[in-house]
């Protein structure tokens, strides 16, 4: 020290106030300069509002999310845009209807012009945006969207066994994952590829044999008919673990997109028949579109398929009260939604279908705001569509013109029993025609007006009464002309403009 | 040195390659325009293109893989049990194992989730594909008509190989740049 000349000492002393000066300019200061709060949305596959006891389903499915709900925005009239992943996820992520984003084929991809306009794309670089998900097919949206996405964990994080190839390729990954995944090494039907993809099938499944867990007794849950393999708590403990580990420079959006509690059911022995209540509830007639099941089959397939819910809202609740005790939901909106509900009646056993009844629509949705204390209940009809401006508005960002969503109420909205919304199930419809094959689901008010245009000779359509007619039992359209009439222009004026912009001049 | 001395002729490899191009290719296009009636709905020409560039890449790996194995057993068996008649042991061969692989695939697709009946009697159909496939070889007339059903599927490289390495090249440059 004593050989420090005055000029060195001014040289320290101008770097010293630099260093200071700059560092007011760190990313951690800018955050908490503009407050800006977090964002985590859990999507929940296959979860269907009608299983769960938050919206009053007899059984205890979800006393976990009934205690976060206690501190939350609670959507009793929430609905997804699909009734399956590629259209229910496409309209979370970019606000828009299935007719607007035309990913409403399996594996669909959204329209090549409407790239842009998505959730990471609207949050913009001021936030670190993280993209997972366990079913393959929001990947393929995830990798048109990439190059807003600042972390894209690969489809197989967290599992016990993966054998995804696709991911192999990180910079091509929608057509590597198409090639590999969902063509080549397909484990849904015979694989394409003869010498690699029937090595690829053999070691799977003897990697499956050799794979027990005294927790599963019905074995492992599996991603569907990808090569995944999960613990479940594995899997939230590895999303938690990644929560922590973005709660550091920027305010981040994570989109976490999870399996379960899509089929096929397999909790842990903890959760395994703890229904066996005889529950039935109400037996409905086949529909002339289902796949004929029979009643007492669904009953079983519905009693697992709520006890996977059980466990995967356990699972749920650990996980909160995780980022609780580490102050994470201090700054953080919460949004607990899902793509799409799952159908144990009328044939039906699962959400392949041209139906589009409640409890394969109407999903959950409950967003917890930093700071908020108690529990808020609305009504009024809302859709996945609403999501991603809501959560925009929230974060400070303007809302865009291009969204098909408005403010949800509670969050910057106000209630609206008329306005319309809508469902639209078209997955033999090519992308790029107009909607002449599909279903069509129209909730005006209390009202759920359904259509099904191209399946038959003619089209048809059926009318319920939502608040007094909870099962969907007695169809209105026959005895109601005028009022179904009304309801039937409205949504036959609506598809006409969504389908103008696709017909040959 | 004497290893590769015991190295078919490469006129002999090349129509053994055919018949297994014939085989793994056509089993895949089969699938890709099945699939590909699907893509169409929602994929552009480009995007189905991309897929088909994976594809042909596997399919080149998978024909160059099934026949380094059949020469493998070329070199490392007696000339007289294999080698002395390369092309109709070796196209016997690949065309038994690949449509066994095909039947097995097809049991694995949606019939079975194992097919364990056949794995476990898979050494009693390998004993017997390998006797077939000397006992062919011994016979003239069948020798002489594999022989020229091999040449003839050569056609099939002039197509499959430019395409694979151009396939090949194209999904090196997606994954590089």
């Amino acid at each position: 020290m004593k050989d420090l000349s005055r000029r060195d000492f001014l040289k320290l002393a101008g770097l010293a106030s630099g260093a200071l000066a700059m560092s007011r300019f760190s990313p951690k200061f800018l955050r908490r300069q503009s407050g800006k709060p977090n964002v985590i949305v859990f999507v929940f596959d296959a979860m269907s509002a009608r299983n769960l006891s938050l919206y009053g389903y007899k059984r205890n499915t979800t006393p976990n999310l009934q205690r976060f709900a206690e501190r939350a925005n609670v959507y009793h009239n929430h609905h997804s845009s699909g009734n399956f992943t590629t259209p229910g996820t496409a309209s979370l992520l970019t606000g828009t209807y299935p007719w607007t984003h035309r990913a409403f084929d399996v594996a669909g991809l959204v329209d090549r012009n409407l790239t842009g306009q998505n959730i990471f794309t609207a949050f913009d670089s001021g936030y670190h945006r993280l993209a997972f998900s366990q079913n393959l097919l929001p990947n393929y949206f995830f990798g048109q969207f990439a190059r807003d996405i600042e972390t894209i964990l690969p489809v197989s994080s967290f599992c016990r066994i993966e054998q995804s190839m696709g991911e192999t390729f990180a910079r091509d990954l929608p057509a590597a994952n198409r090639a590999f995944d969902n063509f080549l090494f397909q484990d849904f039907a015979t694989p394409a590829s003869l010498v690699f993809g029937l090595a690829d099938r053999i070691l799977l499944r003897s990697r499956e044999a050799r794979t027990t867990d005294a927790d599963y007794p019905r074995g492992l849950p599996r991603a569907g008919d990808q090569p995944l393999f999960f613990h479940l708590a594995e899997v939230f403990d590895g999303v938690e673990r990644v929560i922590r580990e973005l709660d550091s420079d920027r305010p981040h959006l994570a989109y976490l997109h999870l399996w379960a509690p899509h089929a096929p059911y397999k909790p842990t022995k903890d959760f395994d028949a703890i229904f066996q209540d005889g529950y039935r509830g109400v037996k409905k007639p086949d529909h002339r579109f289902g796949d004929h099941k029979e009643f007492y089959k669904l009953l079983g397939r519905r009693q697992n398929y709520d006890e996977f819910i059980a466990n995967v809202d356990a699972e749920f609740g650990r996980l909160i009260d995780s980022l609780e005790a580490s102050g994470t939901l201090e700054n953080t909106h919460v949004v607990i939604t899902s793509d799409h509900g799952e159908l144990f009646e009328r044939g039906v056993d699962g959400h392949v279908t041209e139906l589009l009844y409640e409890p394969l629509t109407h999903v959950p949705l409950v967003i917890s705001s930093p700071g908020q204390q108690e529990r808020r209940d609305i009504y009024s009809p809302t859709n996945s569509v609403d999501v991603l401006p809501t959560l925009l508005n929230l974060t400070q960002h303007p809302v865009p013109d291009w969204t098909d969503g408005v403010l949800l109420p509670g969050l910057g909205g106000v209630e609206d029993m008329e306005r319309s919304q809508f469902t639209v199930e078209a997955k033999t419809n090519a992308a790029y025609a107009p909607l002449t094959k599909a279903t069509v689901a129209m909730i005006k008010g209390n009202y759920k007006l359904i259509y099904y245009t191209g399946y038959e000779a003619e089209d048809s359509f059926e009318l319920y009464d939502l608040a007094n007619d909870y099962e969907e039992l007695e169809d209105l359209y026959p005895a109601q002309p005028s009022f179904s009439n009304a309801l039937k222009d409205e949504l036959l004026e609506k598809l006409d403009s969504v389908n103008a912009k696709y017909r040959k001049p | 040195m004497a290893i590769f001395d015991r190295l078919p002729p490469r006129k002999d490899i090349i129509p053994v390659y055919a018949v297994i191009v014939f085989m793994v290719y056509g089993w895949t296009i089969f699938k890709f325009n099945y699939a590909m009636s699907g893509w169409l709905f929602f994929l552009t020409f480009g995007e189905v293109v991309d897929v088909l560039t994976y594809v042909m890449t596997v399919n080149f790996f998978e024909s160059a893989m099934i026949l380094l194995g059949i020469v493998a057993l070329a070199v490392v068996l007696p000339r007289a049990w294999f080698a002395d008649a390369f092309v109709a042991r070796g196209a016997v061969l690949s065309a038994s194992a690949l449509g066994l692989m095909m039947y097995v695939a097809d049991q694995f697709g949606e019939k079975s989730y194992y097919p364990s009946e056949i794995v476990r009697w898979l050494p009693a159909i390998l004993l017997a594909a390998g006797l077939f496939v000397y006992a062919l070889g011994r016979v003239q007339f069948a020798r002489k008509a594999i022989e020229f059903f091999a040449d003839r599927s050569i056609i099939f490289l002039y197509v499959s190989i430019p395409v694979s390495i151009l396939s090949a090249l194209a999904v090196l440059a997606r994954n590089l740049f």
